[in-house]
Order: structure tokens, then C-alpha cells, then sequence
């Protein structure tokens, strides 16, 4: 598969950080962390429909919250363009029990 | 590596002047084929209007500024609320972006109070108006958030 979180040392299964957030921030702090984050090459992307996307993005998360990542935003929360990936990605984390920290640049995870 | 052309810029071209803006300048644009296929394009449109589109993971977005000051940009979603063209529950309730072509057709429907909102006299105000929108829709959203991890707390008790 093509696609895939991007890591550092490319370690798929080990508890890390993952980052979320608007462009050009995630990919910058993605590499100042070493953090994973969602790839997906331009040939790719556009030849699925917008549930595929989705279902695609909706994966990368559910392994983040599998192996227990830290959640950091690139962009603050409350920043997330209206109805965008990156808004729709937090709250479905929300709906997961994921609450923005108070300083608005991670999650925290259920039960912590 | 070899600069591609920017793909986003043929169908961003085609809307605008489907909406009725045929005069336009391309100020910048980028093209990112490894992540999406995330750009952006500015286009000085005739008078005082700068209109940025922003792709990301395929999803366009709009973003205003005005000429005298380019590099200060305003989200169409606030600067729509701080003119009073929209309300903050409806964007923030929103579930998929506006498509462009429809934003655009507002832009140019709505150009001549934006042609007043961004005029250097009026700029510091709109700047103001725009901010605490901003403030208003960043707040809606985080207490949006904190509902629904609210509900899944109710949910596993």
C-alpha cells in the first residue's frame, strides 16, 4: 500500500506522537518532532472519492489511537478551518473522548 | 527535482472566470505533489481585492486581502461574520467546506462592500471585526469539541 503515517525511522507499530494540523505547520513540526503524520502522494489522493479519503484518514488515526500516540496540533484547535480534514479529524477524536489541552496544541487522551 | 506546472491553477482560472471574474493577475502559487497535491494561488482581482485559494487534501478554501496590505489575510468565513454575512454557528456546524465555485460567486456578489471593508481607511477596522470573529468561531468550535468528548464520556459510564 502506498499510503502510510510517516515516521521517523518509518517504526509503524511503536507508541510515538502523531501530528495533525493545517499545512505547512504539521509537516514542520511533524519533522521537528520525528512524529508520524498522513502521506498521501497527489496521484493518489485524487483518484479516491472524498469517503475513501475519509476512510483512509479515518485509519491512520484509529492506528494512532491503537498504539497510544500523543496527539499534537501543528495548528491549534480552535484554528481548524471550518469543515476541513483537519477539523473533522478533531472532532472525531472528540467523539473518542479526546479533549484539546488547555493551551490548545495536543489532546489528551480518555481516562488521563 | 523538477518543478511540475501547478494542476490547481487550469481549474481555479476556469472557476474564477466562470463566476465572472475574467481579469485577473496571478501573484504566487505553489504545488506539492508528494503531500495531496496541497497548493495555493493569489490573484489580484481589479480594484482593491486579493484573492488567495488555499487546496488542501483537496479541499479549497478562500482567503481575502486586501491590496494594500497582501501579505494580511482574512478567512472568508470570518470576514463573511464580521460583515455580517454569515453566523458563526453555521460555520462552525459546517461538516465539509463550501465548495469554491460558490464561494467565489460570493465574493463577487459581495464585492463592492468588500471593496469598502478593505479600503485603507476602513482596513483597521475590518481588521478588528475580523479578529474577534475569529475569537467568536475559534470558542464555538472548541466548545463543539468539548460536547462530543462530553458525549462519549456519557456514553462509557
Amino acid at each position: 500500500m502506498i499510503f502510510a503515517p510517516v515516521g521517523a525511522g518509518g517504526k509503524l507499530l511503536e507508541r510515538g506522537i502523531t501530528v495533525l494540523g493545517h499545512r505547512p505547520a504539521y509537516l514542520e513540526r511533524a519533522a521537528e518532532l520525528g512524529a508520524r503524520y498522513l502521506k498521501v502522494p497527489d496521484h493518489i489522493w485524487e483518484r479516491w472519492s472524498d469517503a475513501e479519503r475519509w476512510a483512509a484518514n479515518q485509519r491512520f488515526l484509529d492506528r494512532a489511537i491503537a498504539r497510544g500516540d500523543e496527539f499534537v496540533l501543528a495548528t491549534k484547535a480552535g484554528a481548524a478551518r471550518a469543515g476541513s480534514f483537519f477539523a473533522r479529524e478533531l472532532e472525531y477524536l472528540a467523539s473518542k473522548g479526546y479533549r484539546v489541552a488547555e493551551d490548545g496544541w495536543r489532546l489528551i487522551a480518555p481516562g488521563k | 527535482m523538477i518543478a511540475r506546472e501547478n494542476p490547481l491553477l487550469t481549474n481555479w482560472t476556469r472557476i474564477l472566470a466562470a463566476v465572472g471574474i475574467s481579469e485577473s493577475e496571478l501573484l504566487s502559487e505553489r504545488y506539492d505533489p508528494e503531500h495531496f497535491g496541497d497548493g495555493e494561488a493569489s490573484f489580484r482581482l481589479s480594484g482593491s481585492i486579493i484573492v488567495r485559494l488555499v487546496r488542501e487534501r483537496g479541499e479549497d478554501f478562500v482567503e481575502i486581502a486586501a491590496r494594500s496590505a497582501p501579505g494580511e489575510r482574512f478567512r472568508w468565513d470570518d470576514l463573511c461574520v464580521a460583515l455580517g454575512w454569515r453566523k458563526v454557528e453555521d460555520v462552525v456546524g459546517r461538516t465539509r467546506p463550501i465548495p469554491v465555485e460558490q464561494e467565489l460567486a460570493e465574493v463577487v456578489a459581495r464585492a463592492s462592500e468588500l471593496e469598502t471593508a478593505v479600503a485603507v481607511r476602513r482596513l483597521p477596522s475590518t481588521r478588528k471585526a475580523v479578529g474577534e470573529a475569529g475569537e467568536q468561531r475559534e470558542r464555538a468550535f472548541l466548545e463543539k469539541l468539548q460536547r462530543l468528548a462530553d458525549a462519549h464520556d456519557r456514553g462509557s459510564d
